[in-house]
């Protein structure tokens, strides 16, 4: 398949249970890896599990364990587009090669335990703000229509309430942005 | 706050709340293509995303969290994700037999046993063949078939290329395996079915370049004279070859349902006339199943239209023979079968499963013939969901007249051993009772679509049959 890794088979191949472990720990680099190039999180999910099961039977390929989130990311990448390729002809979509260039700036960089970090700020982040917000916040999240559902209840319209969820999305970022820098220092 | 004005960390938010506008999408295009601190906010605003969405799967208004709280939150979904994984690893590793041969998709690209027709580099596989008659090749399915021209003379044949497309031809054709995901066609009817990991799959003719946006649409090329394509489903879009680099003002796209046609000479005008939409069955013009249905993976297996009555008297080679009986069945009253689930058998009698009442099935009778004492083995995929195997003498008797091929002669002189043996559990088969010298064997996959099937057939005596039940796409 183009753009995936063309190896033979490791002399050395990983075990399976070494296979299960290095995909619980990198799966959260890949999972967002995906994020980046798709617009929504049930095509993330597609992504993440079909790309799984390609990289289990493909395993014998890895020629050593720390090659093993190039190797899914590349894997992930192509799911990713393939994906995204269907997804076009009913929704918008950012273009491909912005997509790409986002893709592989990405490659270089983000590893599960840098998102770890940041989503143990936010989780604080959002600790911080009063239940109502949380809730609003985290509304779209919980699925369809539960924005809707909150602005029924608050005798509001959605508009309204993802103008709000926006600044707290942005208060959201900022505080995490400054735990990050503490963290850093 | 007006469009124009918005910042394009709200328009990024926007877009990953699956709620930006056509202008929130160009505008961030533009901005994104050329802006790395931009480019380096939406990655930062992507890693909040899997933030917010944990929390929200992980319940409700978050408490203060502790580092170890959140990493024990992270495993919780970890291990709901590699059940998952665990369950396909399952599955394949108590399917060893599958495994082996299981065309995955990395598989497929770098195929490691080729049996081309040419020279050069493997593009595709033969995966079934009706009554082929090829000119100077005879490959077999499961072979794999390197860049060359090819002329089929007559039959239907089904090529699945190493990208994922397969395209069902049928004889007379002319045409050319020029990559895996490139064909050439100079003339001939056939009917290409595009999974998603192959969209862009382009079938090229003398005259024109048919890419394929993901889809099911059939091509009937008439060799100088005029060039149909029916898209069946989804879409495609046709392109004059001379000026393919100018493709955005000179194509034409053509929608699910719709047909067209255009003679030669007319096609770098792009004058197309509009005509009905055939079936895939219409565009091959055959009373076949368009799409046979199935793949052969592993094994002596072929395609054959009946079994006749010499069939039945003498076994002159060994081979598993496959004869798609009735389609789109609407099962009247229940069909007692032997087998319903995934696993692997060893043992056939009527232990009291059906297949309801209200279920619409296609019919595969499988024949097997041998000359040797050792036991056929293959392995089969089908294209939709097993439903049921009737393995056992006395239900194939009674599906007969339900999902069977009209006209044909079933064995039922040889009823006793018709089906798979043995239908009781002993310890020692005497090989001169039933139907071989060993139990058969039949493995069924997780996802209920690949069967695997290990058959003794005493020559002498035996005449073994099973019938596979598939769900009915009709």
């Amino acid at each position: 398949m183009a753009g995936e890794p063309d190896q033979p088979e490791s002399p050395n191949p990983i075990s399976e249970s070494d296979f299960v472990r290095l995909f619980a720990r990198h799966e959260l680099a890949l999972r967002n890896y995906a994020r980046l190039i798709l617009p929504d999180w049930s095509g993330v999910d597609d992504v993440l599990q079909d790309a799984s099961i390609t990289m289990w039977e493909s395993r014998q390929r890895l020629r050593d364990q720390s090659g093993f989130l190039p190797w899914g990311k590349v894997i992930v990448r192509h799911k990713c587009f393939n994906a995204i390729a269907k997804m076009r002809r009913d929704r918008l979509v950012l273009d491909k090669d912005v997509l790409e260039v986002i893709a592989r700036e990405e490659e270089a960089e983000t590893e599960s335990e840098d998102l770890m970090l940041i989503q143990h700020s936010l989780a604080e982040c959002l600790s911080e703000l009063s239940p109502e917000r949380r809730e609003l916040v985290l509304a779209p999240y919980r699925g369809a229509g539960e924005v809707k559902k909150l602005a029924e209840q608050g005798r509001k319209t959605p508009n309204s309430l993802y103008k709000i969820i926006g600044r707290l999305r942005t208060k959201l970022s900022q505080c995490v942005e400054e735990k990050l820098k503490l963290e850093l220092t | 706050m007006t469009a124009e004005d918005r910042k394009p960390e709200e328009r990024i938010d926007e877009y990953l709340l699956g709620r930006a506008t056509a202008e929130d999408v160009g505008v961030l295009n533009e901005l994104l293509a050329r802006d790395e601190q931009l480019r380096k906010l939406y990655r930062f605003r992507v890693a909040l995303e899997g933030g917010y969405r944990e929390a929200a799967i992980r319940g409700e208004s978050l408490e203060p969290t502790t580092a170890g709280s959140f990493d024990r939150a992270k495993q919780s979904s970890h291990k709901s994700f590699l059940y998952g994984l665990a369950l396909a690893a399952a599955s394949l590793a108590a399917l060893a037999l599958i495994a082996v041969v299981q065309w995955n998709s990395v598989d497929r690209e770098t195929p490691t046993s080729v049996a081309s027709s040419g020279m050069g580099i493997p593009v595709a596989r033969l995966v079934t063949s009706l009554d082929a008659n090829w000119r100077d090749v005879d490959p077999t399915p499961g072979e794999f078939l390197a860049k060359g021209i090819f002329q089929l003379d007559a039959g239907v044949v089904e090529l699945e290329f190493n990208r994922g497309a397969r395209v069902t031809l049928r004889g007379p054709s002319s045409f050319e395996l020029k990559d895996t995901d490139l064909l050439h066609v100079s003339s001939g009817n056939l009917v290409a079915r595009i999974p998603e990991e192959a969209i862009g799959f382009t079938i090229v003719t003398d005259e024109a370049e048919v890419v394929d946006l993901g889809t099911e649409f059939g091509l009937r090329v008439e060799s100088g004279r005029q060039t149909e394509v029916h898209v069946i489903e989804g879409l495609v879009e046709v392109f004059p070859r001379e000026s393919s680099s100018n493709r955005s003002t000179e194509s034409v796209r053509i929608e699910e349902g719709q047909a067209v046609r255009w003679k030669a000479g007319d096609v770098e005008k792009m004058a197309t006339e509009s005509i009905p939409v055939r079936s895939s069955r219409g565009v091959l013009g055959t009373e076949q199943r368009n799409d046979l249905g199935l793949t052969f993976l592993q094994g002596n297996i072929r395609l054959k239209e009946t079994v006749s009555s010499a069939d039945l008297r003498r076994s002159a080679s060994s081979w598993i023979e496959v004869i798609p009986e009735q389609s789109g069945v609407l099962i009247q009253r229940e069909i007692p079968v032997t087998l319903v689930a995934p696993g692997n058998y060893r043992l056939f009698r009527d232990s009291g499963q059906v297949i309801p009442a209200g279920t619409k099935v296609d019919s595969y009778l499988f024949h097997f013939r041998s000359t040797q004492p050792s036991p056929i083995q293959g392995v089969i995929k089908f294209d939709q969901e097993i439903v049921g195997l009737v393995c056992e003498a006395t239900q194939l008797a009674a599906s007969d007249s339900i999902v069977g091929r009209e006209g044909m002669r079933f064995p039922v002189a040889s009823r006793q051993y018709r089906g798979l043996e043995p239908h009781v559990r002993f310890e020692n088969p005497n090989p001169d009772k039933g139907g071989g010298w060993t139990a058969d064997e039949v493995t069924i996959s997780q996802d209920m679509r690949t069967v695997g099937l290990s058959v003794n057939v005493n020559p002498r005596q035996g005449v073994d049959q099973l019938r596979v039940l598939v769900r009915s796409k009709d």
